[in-house]
């Protein structure tokens, strides 16, 4: 077998040592972390001492490695593990899915245009934003999109319909309402009522929960939703399909709709029967006008009916037809006839005048009945339901006491039902449950309970109440309403065949929602119980999905769901913004006045307007980061975006190996005297690099951060967290003196008017002609030199920075319009990892140690593995490039020696 | 010498215009009265500050007559009157360190009253015979060092304290308060000149005395040169060759040290132990109160409540379980002896208070003050070896106790702004727990500006730079103070407190009131008050 040499780290060093393999004829591996190649130098705007443009001499090196026959460059790379020896290591690399093909990419960017996401550019250091998918720079090797996924974001993850919550806000954001529409749409049909009604496990689950407060999601869906269509964008989308296949719904709520809606679009004849003489179900029947206005839903439910749907009211399945008369004329069914029948408290008394249940209550005031009720009423339950009538019957003027068996931490209903019926005045009686409703000339007169404790937890988790004894009391009351449960109403159903659960529901495999019926599918509160709106739309969606592979002749053994994605933390993200997390507060929804409330039917919760949805949107921190949107892949013409792409792990077998990582640049954020991060015209060298490059973030124009002007007096410092033990860098990091000099003669090259003075320790410029570059500086370029370490303040009205060093045994301060601090370079993070992972040791700085570093520079303590570039310790380009060599050298001889190559 | 033999040495300062007529006309009048005065003419009885009759017992005086015009009559209209405040915390100072007051007196005497003259003499020998001669022992003067030895010397300090390693980069003095002041100072120059050879003039120069020592430029400098050791071990040559500088108070407080260190009277510190405060004489846990009630003493006319410091530790402590052992054989833990040159000094008290732990079977000492503790845990430590005991800092310790719920507090509230000193900052790197002891008594803490390592200190250190760049630094301190809104600027040493309050209640050229008047507490101060 071919032996071959890995090379580990893309930069000019490892580029070097790749390169000069292949043309030795040897096979090499050149892993890179980054979707890139090209290194810290790929950044660089020129290099000393010749002031070549850095990218220009380099780039031309990155694609001969790319194009090279022998090279194989593994980008998005990182080493797992490692076995073996010299002459036959055995190496696992983790090829990080990048969610884009490389071979069908071109670089074309119509991606990037499209998604939502805005993330800090790393390579222009944070000064700029890139989109989740996107390329490090222009001059990117491979040109190849990646996408910046490390996991899904909480709230997204949280969804029970799995709607990417993370990806609606992001395009909220973006101000691409549409799109956000149709990508919740994609799971959730009724936007602007899902964001109403939804108890938004997404928020609980939010990251910004522990910083401040979550964002608002399920808010921002119901303005989405709205604004959209206000805008007159919410067009029925063109069906391309046409089935001849025919479908029953059975039943016009939420799962219903849900199936139905993805049905029709996949082009199969749907039609819904209805029972009652309105859509939506429980939507229409139970949830109250002050939660969601009956205009709301009726325009969102037209738009589904929309797409081809045909819709049959008042005819119930059981009584105007059977099941099976609907068998014979469709391919498939789908019951989702809800629970709507109240269960009965099973009291003495229930049968008195006065008594309505929930559910019923509801219904008639939904139909606008009359319903008569008492100045007291008694609503029993914890539930939704129970809410919803609690605050209605106080809308018609009672006095309103619910009465739950647990406390209020086991309440099952909305946490903002709770509170909207504490606000508005509705009153608790908490640990109680009625024993029996007294009656007085076969009307009401009082309800008798008894107090109850918690016990032990019962199946639901929740502590089972346990009466007290002798502890009855009576709260007199004239309407009672139980709101206790409801179950779905079987007997109207009346089909023998269908298998029933011992809760009284339809029974349904989970997988697929079929029943024992074939071709009978059942969902939503029908099978559940009942549960929630969204909870049914993630039923509808399921059914369809099976129903369609059914009806396309597939099997339909329900598909293993997998959610192994790794759930984006809180930690996760710190570590990614390099710091904390600024706090801003949740845009709160306009409330309808207090005494409004109490008084009319009018909506409580107003929607967002655009500026404040623009508002709360922002506040998201973009978990992901990708947001998983899913707007790239249409947007890609030669279809080379992939969202199912995995992580991989490839074993190679390389005979030696090189290691050129590079290095790390040192924040100095810490090291305060130097006013990093709190003055704004302080600089560190490499932003500096990135601003006078023409392609970098400014455009190569020099500006100040605090008013955009160019700086007139610039300063430099040297030595900033190098040679120096008490930051722990004892060592000069090699460069620094020659790049700030560098960058003092680019500043007058940018504007005739820039003075720049270098305050420095000691100038090291030794030999490369460095010495006569510092003398040109100073003749040509006006550079000026101070032999002072310095530190920085601010003058705090001008944004100057102003330097303090020492001249002639005295403290002095001059002002500047901007410095730039020559920081030093460290190890990278993870090279103790690596270290230890390869078997190599350290320096005390923190280097790969090289062992004998004078007469054989380059090869590690370990047989087979060699060093290159600054990962060994400071190095400028060319000797990083010149150790690159030398390293391929070296593993050459281990190819020739075990008789490979 | 026994007692009839003995003819005391008694010291007189008169004023010119009353007193020493007075002594005149007695003379003239050929006035009977012992021999044993040496008089020296003041201009005037106010004159005469508390460290002159400490200065004259520390030379050989047993006793110390001041003698001015009558009340009302003084030349300068209200000298005599200052005398007499004077003299009380003079009095009160010989008390508190053992001498005892009666080893001075003060009499109004006027030019025509030799009479009176002759009879204050008469009776203040019969006096001073009583007491016996005083026991301070003399000072010697200091023996001359030879150029050689104070070269090796200066070498080895180069060496010990890293001074060797100096790049010559200047960031020290980028960062030297004291050198953003004095154009004339710079820390890079005394280093650079030290290791190019120069020891004479810079052992000779005003240059070591100028810095206050705060270790702004240790902490700072990329070789971790030990910048405040070079200095102080330049000092400690400094004062073999007497060229040292006159302290605050004209050195009082530095005779009341040495009075400590080669004297040996039974003190009365304990002026502030209340009898609600419960303490022991053996115990766990000892609390090492520092210098507060001589400074009480010296400072008792302004408003700084230094005796509610040790009080606030104990109640703290009592509240928490603990009775201290509290010591009135406590010794000054020499710091400011250490920091200004006398090294035997430092040695024999803290001889004497090694000796007094050890007897009280304590585990752990606790100091309110700073410079105490840093003296205990890195001075002694260096020349003794490391102790049996534990040390901490008050705020370390009640941030435990808070940990451990031993301490309950009232709801607290306002803001609070917390002065880092420099030796319990810098010296001895405490920044979080005074700050997570405040944020446990309920209060909210805002920082100034420059806060923990980079904090500017109160200017003056072991009471010998009390100058015009001190009250610059103590100026701009309160005023980022000030700027923080904080309804409290809390310290956690003695001598901040002081410094920064003596600006503040000062007239100040340029600097309106309002910029720097903010409220100044003690640390301990403000969490005893919180106690529920
Ligand atoms: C502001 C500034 C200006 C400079 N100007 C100049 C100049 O003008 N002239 C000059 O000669 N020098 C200059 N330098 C120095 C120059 O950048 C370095 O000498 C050079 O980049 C070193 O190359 P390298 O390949 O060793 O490391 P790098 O350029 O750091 O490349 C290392 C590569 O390895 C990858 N990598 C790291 N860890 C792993 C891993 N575990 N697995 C896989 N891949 C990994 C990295 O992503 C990177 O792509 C400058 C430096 C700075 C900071
Ligand atoms: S899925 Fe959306 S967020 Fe993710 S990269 Fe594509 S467009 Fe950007
Ligand atoms: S911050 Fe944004 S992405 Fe993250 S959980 Fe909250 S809404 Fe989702
Ligand atoms: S649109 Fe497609 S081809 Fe173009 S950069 Fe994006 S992924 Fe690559
Ligand atoms: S190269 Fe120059 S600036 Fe950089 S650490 Fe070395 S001496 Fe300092
Ligand atoms: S900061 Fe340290 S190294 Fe630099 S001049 Fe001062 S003492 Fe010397
Ligand atoms: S110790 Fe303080 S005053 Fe002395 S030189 Fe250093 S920074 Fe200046």
């Amino acid at each position: 077998m071919k032996k071959s040499v890995m090379v580990i780290g893309g930069g000019i060093a490892g580029i070097q040592t790749a390169l000069d393999l292949a043309e030795k004829g040897i096979d090499v591996d050149l892993v890179e972390k980054l979707p890139s190649i090209g290194g810290r130098m790929a950044q660089l705007d020129k290099t000393f001492p010749t002031n070549d443009c850095s990218i220009c001499i380099l780039a031309p090196k990155m694609a001969d490695c790319y194009a090279h026959p022998n090279i194989n460059v593994r980008t998005y790379s990182e080493i797992k593990d490692i076995s073996g020896t010299a002459g036959d290591f055995k190496v696992d690399v983790l090829k990080k899915a990048r969610f884009v093909d490389e071979e069908k990419c071109n670089g074309c960017g119509d991606c990037f245009k499209v998604c939502p996401v805005s993330l800090p550019n790393e390579f222009d250091m944070d000064m700029r934003e890139r989109p989740a998918i996107y390329m490090p720079f222009l001059q990117a090797v491979p040109r190849t999109a990646t996408i910046d996924r490390a996991g899904v974001a909480p709230c997204s993850s949280k969804c029970p319909a799995g709607l990417s919550a993370q990806g609606y806000v992001a395009l909220i954001r973006a101000e691409k309402f549409k799109e956000a529409l149709d990508l919740i749409r994609r799971t959730v049909p009724l936007a602007s009522v899902c964001g109403r009604i939804c108890h938004h496990p997404c928020e609980e689950g939010c990251n910004r929960t522990d910083i401040d407060d979550p964002v608002a999601i399920a808010g921002l869906k119901a303005f989405v939703g709205d604004y959209v269509r206000q805008q007159g964008e919410d067009v029925p989308t063109p069906i391309e399909e046409d089935r001849k296949e025919k479908v029953a719904v059975v039943g016009a709520g939420p799962a219903g709709l849900a199936a139905a809606y993805r049905l029709a679009l996949k082009g199969f004849k749907v039609k819904i029967l209805e029972a009652t003489s309105k859509p939506g179900g429980m939507l229409w029947w139970g949830i109250p006008d002050y939660r969601l206005p009956k205009d709301v839903l009726t325009a969102e439910v037209d738009h589904l009916l929309a797409h081809g749907i045909e819709i049959e009211y008042g005819k119930t399945v059981g009584k105007d037809l059977t099941l099976e008369d609907l068998k014979k004329d469709h391919d498939a069914v789908f019951l989702a006839i809800g629970a709507h029948k109240s269960l009965t408290l099973g009291v003495p008394g229930e049968d008195l005048e006065g008594v309505v249940h929930g559910v019923d209550f509801l219904h008639k005031i939904a139909d606008k009945e009359t319903v008569k009720i008492g100045k007291k009423v008694a609503v029993i339950g914890g539930g939704n339901a129970a809410m919803d009538a609690a605050r209605t019957a106080l809308r018609m003027g009672s006095d309103v006491t619910v009465i739950y068996r647990r406390t209020k931490d086991e309440m099952p209903a909305i946490g903002a039902e709770i509170k909207g019926a504490e606000e508005e005045g509705v009153k608790f009686e908490f640990l109680a449950s009625p024993v029996k409703i007294q009656g007085k000339d076969g009307k009401i007169s009082a309800i008798e309970c008894i107090r109850m404790k918690l016990g032990e937890p019962d199946q639901s988790g929740r502590p089972r109440p346990v009466p007290v004894d002798g502890s009855e009391f009576t709260v007199e009351v004239d309407t009672v309403i139980p709101a206790v449960s409801q179950a779905p109403d079987l007997d109207t159903l009346g089909s023998k065949n269908l298998a029933v659960t011992k809760w009284k529901t339809l029974e349904a495999d989970p997988g697929n929602l079929s029943t024992n019926v074939p071709g009978v599918f059942a969902g939503g509160d029908a099978v559940s119980g009942p549960a929630s709106a969204v909870e049914a739309f993630a039923a509808g969606n399921k059914a369809a999905r099976y129903i369609e592979k059914l009806l396309n002749g597939e099997s339909i053994e329900p598909e293993p769901e997998e959610k192994d994605e790794h759930v984006i933390t809180l930690e996760d993200i710190k570590a990614r913004m390099k710091g904390e997390i600024t706090k801003s507060e949740r845009v709160l929804r306009q409330h309808l006045p207090d005494d409004k409330r109490r008084t009319s039917f009018e909506e409580v919760e107003k929607v967002f307007t655009k500026e404040e949805a623009l508002k709360e949107a922002a506040r998201c921190v973009s978990c992901g980061p990708c947001s998983q949107c899913e707007a790239c892949a249409p947007a890609c013409g030669p279809n080379a975006i992939d969202y199912t792409m995995k992580d991989q792990i490839v074993t190679l077998n390389p005979a030696a190996i090189v290691v050129a990582t590079g290095f790390d640049m040192w924040d100095p954020t810490a090291a305060s005297e130097y006013g990093y991060k709190k003055y704004p015209n302080v600089y560190t060298a490499m932003e500096y690099e990135r601003m006078i490059n023409a392609a970098g973030p400014t455009g190569g124009h020099i500006v100040r951060r605090s008013d955009g002007e160019h700086p007139k007096k610039l300063a430099f410092i040297q030595c900033v967290g190098s040679r120096n033990p008490q930051v722990g860098h004892p060592y000069c990091c090699s460069v620094c003196c020659m790049h700030a000099t560098k960058e003092a003669m680019l500043a007058r090259e940018h504007y005739e008017d820039i003075n720049s003075t270098i305050f420095y320790k000691d100038m090291r410029a030794c030999a490369k002609g460095f010495n006569e570059y510092v003398e040109r500086a100073k003749s040509d370029y006006g550079v000026s030199y101070i032999n002072s370490d310095a530190t920085v303040q601010e003058n705090a009205e001008t944004h100057n920075p102003v330097v303090v060093f020492d001249v002639g045994g005295k403290q002095q301060s001059e002002e500047f319009d901007a410095v730039v601090l020559a920081t030093t370079l460290v190890p990278r993070k993870d090279t103790v990892e690596l270290a230890k992972k390869l078997g190599l040791k350290l320096t005390e700085f923190g280097f790969f140690e090289s062992p004998d570093s004078i007469l054989d520079f380059g090869k590690s303590g370990v047989p087979g593995i060699y060093l290159a570039g600054y990962c060994a310790g400071p190095a400028d380009i060319p000797e990083s490039v010149a150790q690159g060599s030398s390293a391929a050298a070296k593993a050459a001889e281990v190819l020739a020696n075990s008789g490979g190559g | 010498m026994s007692e009839d033999e003995f003819e005391p040495n008694i010291v007189a300062f008169c004023c010119n215009w009353c007193s020493y007529a007075g002594a005149d006309l007695a003379g003239v009048s050929r006035m009977q009265y012992p021999p044993n005065a040496r008089i020296i003419r003041v201009m005037c009885s106010g004159r005469v500050e508390p460290y002159f009759v400490l200065r004259a017992l520390e030379l050989g005086a047993d006793g110390v007559l001041i003698a001015g015009c009558h009340i009302g009559d003084c030349h300068y209209i209200s000298g005599n009157v200052e005398a007499e405040k004077r003299m009380k915390t003079t009095q009160e100072l010989l008390d508190i360190v053992g001498i005892g007051r009666d080893r001075m007196r003060l009499e109004w005497i006027s030019a025509s009253e030799g009479q009176k003259f002759a009879a204050t003499m008469k009776e203040f020998t019969e006096q001073i015979k009583k007491l016996g001669p005083n026991p301070m022992p003399k000072q010697t003067k200091a023996g001359k060092t030879d150029p050689a030895s104070l070269k090796r010397k200066t070498d080895q300090l180069i060496e010990d304290t890293g001074a060797f390693d100096c790049v010559e980069c200047g960031k020290c003095t980028t960062v030297c308060p004291v050198a953003k002041y004095d154009t004339e100072f710079a820390p890079r120059t005394i280093v650079l000149k030290a290791t190019e050879g120069q020891v004479d003039s810079i052992v000779k120069s005003k240059d070591i005395w100028t810095c206050i020592t705060c270790e702004q430029c240790n902490s700072m400098c990329p070789y971790k040169v030990d910048y405040s050791g070079f200095i102080r071990g330049l000092r400690t040559e400094a004062a073999t060759l007497d060229a040292t500088p006159t302290c605050s108070q004209g050195g009082l407080m530095q005779g009341m040290m040495r009075a400590q260190a080669y004297g040996d009277f039974e003190q009365k510190r304990l002026g502030w132990l209340t009898p609600e405060l419960k303490v022991a004489d053996s115990g766990d846990v000892f609390y090492f109160t520092g210098c507060v009630s001589y400074f009480d003493a010296i400072f008792g006319d302004r408003d700084l409540n230094l005796s509610g410091i040790p009080q606030a530790v104990v109640k703290i402590l009592n509240s928490a379980g603990i009775t201290p052992v509290v010591s009135n054989n406590e010794v000054c833990c020499g710091h400011d002896l250490n920091w200004t040159g006398d090294e035997d000094g430092v040695k024999r008290l803290m001889k004497k208070n090694v000796e007094l732990i050890k007897a009280s079977g304590a585990k752990k000492v606790v100091f309110s003050c700073p410079e105490c503790m840093r003296t205990f845990d890195m001075d002694y430590q260096d020349l003794m070896g490391d102790f049996d005991f534990e040390m901490a800092h008050i705020s370390e310790f009640v941030d435990d106790l808070i940990q451990d719920g031993k301490l309950k507090f009232k709801k607290g509230s306002g803001t609070l702004t917390f002065q880092d000193s420099c030796r319990l900052g810098r010296h001895l790197g405490i920044y979080d727990s005074p700050r997570s002891a405040l944020k446990g008594i309920g209060t909210e803490i805002v920082e100034m500006e420059n806060t923990k390592d980079k904090a500017t200190c109160c200017g003056v250190s072991s009471w010998a730079t009390c100058d015009d760049v001190a009250r610059k630094l103590q100026v701009e301190r309160l005023k980022e103070a000030k700027k923080t809104g904080a309804d409290c600027l809390v310290t956690g040493c003695y001598k901040c407190l002081i410094h920064l309050a003596c600006a503040r209640d000062n007239k100040l050229e340029g600097v309106p009131k309002e910029q720097v008047d903010i409220k100044i507490k003690d640390l301990s101060v403000a969490i005893a008050e919180a106690l529920e």
